[in-house]
């Protein structure tokens, strides 16, 4: 009992044991101080936390539903802005690597830089056939555009990319090994979690340990939210 | 009509998101504007899918929508809530009570601050959010066992912060 007294002791203040569960830590508080103590501690941050809870402020609401209402009177604004991105993408890769390519950070990870110059260049690192299905993005409405197995720098890859109504593309770059962090990466949860690296307007997420999966796009958004359709957040 | 049902769906989740908010931003402002964020984000979300079960969705949203800040600002969460709380401090016009009480409030928000912010995160989202230790793992990517973890610890800390800060005043 006393191994897990602390996620018995949470999971008894959260209220989620099982009646029989309950009834036999009941039993034992009165036989273990140790786990009395746990519990008492527990129970004391526990209550502190409560006391912080608090109702949203009227104003709030009426600022969302005035906020809600106006976008829905203009339901095209934010998609002109996409349109007018997507555009602007096509007009540079158009113009090819001239402006695009930007600089590698002096020690950005070269699997990293060429998974970004990849997702700039709007190409695929290599045209082998790869052997497992593409991810599913079609909560997102992204349609699979093309995929190919191949190398980022020393990295056998195989990538997917997608595009939507809008013109908004992602790459998703799928390893049978780590995708190698770069210094400047923003860790979510820890060295466990996820991380997110940015250059020149291009954000790069891959997945929680074993950050065996890279998503890159440019829309911020976009690329957090194929990381929680994908559930590797 | 969407967008209506949008509405009439999530604002019933507000206090839960605006409680999120607030534990992760330094002051009321900043957690209103952080809500307002969140619903944008949600109603774009929502006009291409609808969620399954709302408040774990809108609640991940809103984790996102305070990190995408906390970039933008280039301070994590800790160093923002380690800043100005100056507007929970009693206001003029409280009785001795309820100051007292909000005095009381200021100390466990200061606490929590302090605290590492996967704990912070973990017990928001259960006793401020009411979220179970499975669904919080799910929205943070981690194991249940992990949460209840986290929760604990963090529970524990509180309580020898708490007890800090009485002991300092006696």
């Amino acid at each position: 009992m006393r191994h897990d007294a602390e996620r018995r002791t949470a999971a008894y203040l959260a209220g989620e044991l099982s009646p029989d569960e309950w009834q036999r830590f009941e039993d034992h508080l009165l036989e273990c101080d140790d786990c009395w103590a746990e519990v008492d501690a527990g129970r004391r941050g526990l209550r502190a936390v409560e006391t912080l809870r608090e109702l949203a402020p009227p104003h709030l609401r009426s600022a969302i539903r005035q906020e809600i209402t106006s976008a829905s009177s203009e339901p095209r604004r934010r998609d002109r802005r996409w349109l007018a991105a997507a555009a602007a993408t096509v007009v540079v890769v158009a113009g090819t690597a001239v402006a695009v390519v930007a600089a590698r950070g002096p020690s950005e990870p070269a699997a990293i830089t060429a998974a970004i110059a990849g997702y700039t260049d709007d190409r695929l690192p290599g045209s082998d056939m790869p052997k497992i299905p593409a991810p599913d993005l079609s909560s997102l409405r992204m349609t699979e555009m093309g995929a190919g197995a191949g190398r980022l720098g020393d990295m056998p890859v195989t990538a997917y990319a997608y595009r939507d109504h809008a013109g908004r593309r992602l790459i998703v770059y799928v390893g049978t090994t780590t995708f190698p962090m770069p210094p400047s990466a923003h860790l979510f949860d820890g060295r466990e979690g996820p991380w997110m690296a940015q250059r020149d307007g291009v954000t790069a997420l891959a997945a929680r340990a074993p950050h065996q999966l890279l998503i890159v796009g440019e829309d911020d958004d976009l690329v957090h939210d194929a990381a929680i359709a994908l559930d590797v957040m | 009509m969407g967008d209506d049902e949008f509405l009439q769906e999530a604002l019933t989740h507000v206090d839960m998101v605006y409680n999120l908010a607030r534990r992760m931003t330094s002051s009321r402002e900043d957690a209103e504007d952080l809500v307002q964020e969140t619903y944008a984000r949600a109603l774009k979300a929502w006009r291409r899918e609808r969620p399954r079960h709302m408040p774990p969705w809108l609640a991940t949203i809103c984790l996102n929508a305070a990190r995408s800040l906390h970039r933008r600002r280039k301070n994590r969460p800790a160093e923002v809530l380690h800043g100005g709380l100056l507007d929970d401090l009693p206001a003029a016009g409280d009785t001795s009570e309820q100051a007292l009480a909000e005095l009381e409030r200021d100390a466990v928000r200061r606490a929590l601050a302090r605290l590492p912010v996967e704990q912070r995160e973990a017990i928001s989202l259960m006793d401020l959010c009411g979220f179970t230790a499975a669904q919080v793992g799910k929205m943070l990517g981690v194991s249940r066992n992990t949460i209840l973890s986290r929760v604990h610890r963090g529970h524990k800390r509180l309580a020898v912060l708490l007890e800090e800060v009485v002991g300092g005043e006696a």
